[in-house]
């Protein structure tokens, strides 16, 4: 089939080049400049799918954004995309697209079953039927055959092949449609200077005047958009967004816009994004979206073959397509008679024009040209009824002041009720509605964000009015955005049309049973509006909900005001008391991964390597994740397995000598003559008694008094002070000092900065400690020289460079260890120089799993497993450490007597007596008792101690100080084990801390 | 140039990547030395103090920044400065400074390791940069001289213009620098870009 | 995301800021009651309309600052530094 349909010229479809593509297998051909939905008209394919509930067959409905029924599968492999209206699917070589909600096929569909049974699928079936029997049992035995007989199209199964961009742009003027409203404005706005940016979601600007035969300043309006097109990309602050809808607006005029970069081919060009979504600032906003036209209810609507009559222009003047062969068209307003002469000029035989409105409302110059165009005019009547089975054959035509049907043969049928400006965006905005009676619809009113509408969104249909609209527009968005209006300057002209008025007509009466559509994406009916009234739902919201009008992909844009209208009739109110529902984004359907742009899979979120991170990998280390971190876990030799090198690791350290980084710990800078002070209110212990070059340990609590975070604080200078934090709370810290210092206590002389990006850091631990670093370091270590707790500057000897280096002795693992600090860039040569100094000591590098199992052997608490938010400093052991002689954050709160009982859950060490401690363990006291069972605590950490040879843990045990040698049970469900375990102090090695201090 | 692959998009290595399109270039800008004063901006002493330290007047004005002899400083917030120089020789001894500028009573850190700095140049810098970053890259509202903090993705990060647009440095804390670099490189890749050997900042 | 301006930046996007709750709580001195410390530490209003809040330009210029937003509307009426009042009082 080549074509059938195709006109021999008109359009802006390229006949020189022919595209192949395929629909339900089938091969077809259209042209450059075509959509799915245009080329497969051309072809005369109407029926193009399924409808939702019961599965009627449907045809293409609109040319655009609104389309309820033409929505197919794309199949391009893991790009396979369901739901792709046709109407905006721009052809491609190659393209391969299949029909919906349909089986075995679209011409004989099994679930087309549900129409014959449909007296059993009212509006709530879902909620009246699946409620009997009560119980969610039922329920789930339904559900499974409901959802797989809901739905349209199916998702990818494979991982999106595409990659996505996201970009921000700020302008003067954003301009939303580029039709003649949006050009003339844009024109104008960019005239006075504004930085404007104008999107449209079609491939090229022009909107419906594009293939049209008005004329626009004389001439035919391709050559106005042509020069309009070429003046604004001309323009260094004009950005020209073509294939891009703007489909969310959000607070402070921010506008979300998705550019379909690459959609209109077989696959996006090598680097290039699928599609790039942009978030823009306005300054003000022109809102040009167009209208989208309204269907008329009446008996078999929705048969293939049925179109808004805007749509059936389109095609002819857009695509150069006819979508029939012989039309009937119905209407209450002047736009139709567009279409019709459209169609009469191509040759369609327009067999006769049902206009709902009198005789005396034809006064138009469209309707008058009609007439003389001997197309026969029927006024005062309306189509009752359509003929059909997989496409429209004939509509049965009554008059509206009675007698009896007359039938009239025809394959196309184009209806228009009239046309509702896209407000969508506008009431997003926030803008407020009104209802104007003359074109029964909803126009934008006022809005507490800056955005004015414009044309066709603005409620005017006339060409000339559109463009002056748009012109006007522009000059006063971008006035209002501060740029004063060159010398005047003349809109853009066209000829005026004279116009009738338009009757409101939303449905045409049916035989009872019949199914008059309202909205076609939903299968949503009079008779379902009809009987949510009837059940006592007022409120559009609840009848949206009730019946699923308005729902979907296309969120019902050809049926809302129609479904609406029809309440209020019900309800015997005005449609304004009715109101619309709430308009959200997306205007029309956005792609996940667009949303997720560059973040996602490796990039779900940034990582930060510190300076060592490649020598790890180097070695063999497994990262794992620590906040952004990666970090070091073991270092796995050939054959080893992970557990296996880290106890290999932490076993290294209590006998030899162990290397581990720890640059990722936060690393806060103060200064000033009052850290002292500031120290003292923020830790719990005391401060002012520190001297230069020394550390000391130190923990704050939040204001409720639960533990918020550990480090050590050195005195670098009299004035000069460097705090370290915990990994995870590094930013939460610094933030914490900024708001003190900045909000409650600005009168501290205090200034503090984050050097976490600064330092890399390694901790060296071990016996053999000293004796490694004294070979690199230019400064006596001896404990004497440089003993316990102690801070200071030396180079360190890394080859033949010297590398300025920080040295703390400090120990975390128990052990006698040191922390070196050197400047980021020197890192790697740091570390290269401690592990080639170490080498005859049989040093080590050690992970965050040995480190972490190292600490438990200590009894070291860390923030998360111990320090859970729940704990005070008294529950973890360190009461002692809360000064007496001072107060700090969160001191006045630990009085509370909760705080203080003897009761809470206390620190505890615990070492299992058969078996492994298991991961989230409960302590219980007898796990064999009756249900429930008392829990006494939880282990917090638990790892094997290679130096104990035993499985080892920290719990939060109540009472826990006074359960010294008691034996209790951890156990965990869901591992299905119960352990016994015996209770005794967190310290397992050195309580006495001897080994630290040799 | 070196023939390197344009597919790998990410590599720091000089060459050219992705599309054939040559208007773009990325390099690192080399900072030897790098100093965030803190102190009232009211507060003469610290002012004469820099001046004596840096040879240069502190810029007082929000996202501006003021240059010496090979010394650049940034304006990061009402009591926050920083001190950037290509050449360590140009700001000298820390320890010294820092207590001559406590004295003063403000505060010195030396952060000279904590940011690596990429230059972004050619026309197509503002849409690279608009990729990842919330700020107004036009030069109306972003001119030569000018710096911001603000985001890169959701990478803190610090934005100046030392030249005329569409030339932009950007400064990111070390950790994340691959990161961003690879982000970069993939906002750049369907213009396609010219990686250039690294150069000193300024 | 909303614009907020940030009193020594100017306006900046949101996801420049962090958000740190009431600011209309005053710090009790350490040596208050306990119920004066419970109401600072645990009670918040949750106002319809503006709303004094903290912020802080976390990654602009690390100052706190205090925006007066309408919970309704997402608005941001106002903004000041922390030891400013912001216009008209306070809400």
């Amino acid at each position: 089939m080549t074509q059938s349909h195709r006109l021999a010229a008109g359009g802006i479809v390229d006949r020189s080049r022919t595209l192949d593509f395929s629909f339900d297998g089938a091969a077809y051909q259209g042209h450059p400049g075509d959509m799915l939905a245009s080329a497969l008209l051309a072809n005369g394919v109407h029926l193009v799918g399924r409808s939702f509930k019961y599965h009627r067959p449907r045809g293409i409905v609109t040319a655009g954004a609104d389309e309820p029924n033409a929505l197919v599968q794309l199949a391009r492999g893991a790009r396979t995309e369901p739901n792709t209206r046709a109407t905006q699917q721009e052809l491609y070589q190659g393209l391969a697209a299949a029909s919906q909600n349909r089986w075995p096929s679209l011409r004989f569909d099994v679930g087309a079953l549900n129409d014959v049974l449909s007296p059993l699928f009212p509006a709530g079936f879902y909620y009246k039927t699946f409620m009997w029997p009560p119980g969610p049992r039922w329920w789930l035995k339904y559900e499974h055959a409901i959802r797989r007989a809901a739905g349209l199209g199916h998702a990818p199964r494979n991982p999106d092949p595409d990659h996505y961009q996201h970009r921000h742009a700020h302008c003067d003027v954003l301009v939303i449609g580029g039709g003649p409203a949006g050009l003339a404005a844009a024109q104008s706005a960019a005239r006075c200077g504004a930085r404007v940016i104008l999107c449209d979601e079609n491939a090229a600007f022009g909107g419906s005047v594009r293939g049209a035969a008005d004329a626009i300043d004389g001439a035919p309006p391709a050559s106005w958009i042509a020069a309009c097109v070429d003046q604004l990309a001309a323009n260094g602050d004009v950005t020209l967004l073509p294939r891009t809808t703007a489909f969310g607006y959000y607070d402070q005029n921010l506008v979300g816009l998705i550019e379909r970069v690459a959609d209109h081919l077989p696959e996006p060009p090598p680097f290039t994004p699928r599609q790039r979504l942009w978030h823009v600032r306005a300054g003000i906003v022109v809102l040009a979206s167009g209208a989208l036209e309204r269907g008329i209810a009446y008996a078999g609507n929705d048969l293939p073959g049925t179109m808004l009559a805007g749509a059936a222009q389109a095609y002819v003047s857009r695509y150069g397509v006819k979508p029939g062969t012989r039309a009937v068209i119905f209407a209450n307003n002047d736009s139709a008679y567009g279409a019709a002469l459209q169609l009469h000029n191509a040759g369609v035989t327009v067999a006769a024009i049902a206009d709902a409105r009198p005789q005396a409302a034809l006064f138009g110059d469209h309707p008058q040209r009609a007439r003389a165009d001997g197309i026969p005019i029927l006024p005062g009547s309306a189509i009752v009824r359509a003929h059909g089975r997989l496409r429209v054959a004939g509509v049965d035509l009554v008059s509206l002041g009675g007698g009896a049907a007359r039938r009239i043969d025809c394959d196309l049928v184009c209806v228009s009720g009239g046309w509702n400006p896209a407000v969508h965006l506008y009431s997003q905005s926030r803008g407020k509605l009104r209802y104007d009676d003359a074109l029964a619809t909803f126009l934008p009113d006022v809005a507490p964000q800056a955005i004015v509408a414009a044309g066709a969104a603005n409620g005017k249909f006339d060409l000339g009015a559109i463009l002056s609209d748009g012109h006007a527009a522009g000059f006063v968005a971008a006035a209002r955005a501060g740029f004063a209006a060159p010398a005047r300057h003349a809109a853009p002209a066209a000829d005026a049309v004279s116009t009738g008025p338009l009757l409101p007509l939303w449905s045409v009466p049916a035989r009872r049973g019949a199914k008059c559509f309202v909205d076609w994406q939903n299968d949503v009916t009079v008779a379902d509006v009809a009987l949510a009234a009837r059940e006592g739902y007022r409120s559009v919201e609840h009848l949206k909900r009730y019946t699923t009008l308005g729902m979907g992909t296309d969120q019902g844009k050809t049926g809302n005001i129609v479904g609406l209208a029809l309440l209020a009739a019900e309800l015997g109110v005005a449609i304004p008391r009715v109101g619309t529902t709430t308009f959200r984004p997306p205007y029309t359907p956005v792609t996940l991964g667009t949303l997720a742009g560059h973040e996602a899979g490796a990039d779900l979120e940034p990582t930060r390597h510190s300076a060592m991170h490649d020598w790890h990998v180097e070695h063999g280390a497994r990262m794992l994740n620590a906040g952004l971190w990666k970090r070091p876990h073991s270092y796995p030799r050939p054959g080893e397995s992970e557990d296996d090198a880290a106890n290999r690791e932490a076993k290294n350290v209590r006998n030899r000598v162990g290397l581990v980084d720890v640059s990722t710990l936060g690393k806060i800078e103060l200064q000033g003559r009052d850290v002292a002070e500031f120290l003292n209110r923020v830790y719990i212990n005391r401060w002012d008694t520190l001297a230069v070059g020394r550390c000391r340990y130190g923990v704050m609590l939040r204001d409720d008094g639960m533990v918020f975070d550990d480090g050590t604080t050195s005195r670098l200078s009299a004035t000069h002070y460097l705090m370290t934090t915990t990994t995870l709370n590094a930013v939460n810290v610094m933030q914490h000092l900024e708001y003190l210092l900045q909000v409650e206590w600005p009168e501290l002389d205090v200034f503090a900065t984050s050097v976490t990006e600064q330092w890399a850091a390694a901790a060296l631990s071990g016996p053999m400690a000293r004796k490694v670093l004294a070979t690199v370091v230019s400064i006596d270590v001896s404990n004497a020289a440089f003993p316990f707790l102690a801070v200071g500057d030396c180079e360190l000897a890394a080859g033949k460079a010297r590398i300025p280096a920080r040295l703390f002795r400090m120990s975390y693992s128990g052990e006698l260890a040191y922390e070196i600090h050197v400047p980021v860039t020197h890192g790697r040569a740091m570390w290269e120089a401690v592990m080639a100094a170490g080498e005859p000591f049989g040093i080590m590098a050690y992970g965050t799993e040995a480190m972490s199992t190292l600490r438990i052997e200590k009894g070291h608490v860390v923030v998360g497993p111990e320090a859970d938010g729940r704990t005070t400093a008294d529950d973890l052991g360190m009461g002692k450490l809360v000064s007496s002689a001072k107060s700090c954050i969160g001191k006045p709160l630990l009085a509370r007597p909760a705080l203080t009982s003897p009761d809470r859950w206390q620190l505890v060490g615990l070492t299992a007596i058969d078996g492994m401690i298991p991961r989230g363990g409960k302590l219980v006291a007898d796990p064999g008792q009756a249900a429930p069972i008392p829990m006494l605590g939880h282990v917090s950490s638990w790892c094997w101690s290679p130096n104990l040879d035993a499985s080892i843990g920290l719990a939060l045990l109540e009472r826990g100080r006074a359960r010294h040698g008691e034996t209790l049970w951890a156990v965990s469900p869901l591992a299905d084990a119960r352990v016994r375990v015996r209770v005794g102090p967190p310290c397992f090695i050195d309580p006495e801390g001897e080994r630290l201090r040799v | 140039m070196s023939e390197a692959d344009p597919t790998t998009i990410g590599s720091t290595a000089p060459g050219h990547y992705g599309s054939a399109s040559t208007a773009l270039f990325l390099r690192e800008a080399t900072i030897a030395t790098a100093w965030n004063v803190h102190g009232d901006a009211g507060s003469a002493s610290l002012r004469a103090e820099v001046q004596r330290i840096a040879r240069l007047v502190l810029p007082m004005a929000a996202n501006t920044t003021s240059k010496g002899e090979g010394v650049t400083a940034l304006w990061l917030g009402p009591q926050s400065w920083l001190l950037v120089a290509a050449d360590a020789a140009a700001l000298g001894d820390f320890a010294g400074a820092r207590d001559a500028v406590n004295a003063a009573g403000g505060a010195l850190f030396d952060v000279s390791a904590s940011r690596i700095a990429y230059a972004v140049d050619g026309a197509p810098a503002a849409a690279i940069m608009a990729a990842g970053c919330p700020l107004d890259f036009h030069p109306r509202h972003f001119g030569a001289g000018q710096c911001r903090q603000s985001l890169y993705g959701r990478v803190p990060a610090l934005f100046y213009r030392h030249r005329e647009p569409p030339d932009c440095t950007m400064l990111v804390a070390r950790s994340f620098a691959h990161d961003v670099w690879r982000s970069l490189c993939t906002a750049a890749a369907p213009c396609g870009y010219t990686v250039r050997a690294a150069a000193p900042f300024g | 995301m909303l614009l907020i301006p940030c009193p020594w930046c100017g306006s900046r996007n949101q996801v420049e800021f962090t958000y740190g709750g009431d600011a209309t709580l005053k710090r009790p001195p350490p040596d208050a009651p306990v119920e004066a410390w419970y109401e600072f530490v645990y009670l918040r209003d949750n106002p319809c309309g503006p709303h004094d809040e903290l912020w802080l330009h976390s990654a602009g210029c690390r100052r706190w600052l205090k925006v007066r937003r309408d919970t309704r509307t997402h608005d941001i009426l106002a903004s000041a530094r922390p030891d400013q009042a912001l216009p008209g009082g306070e809400p």
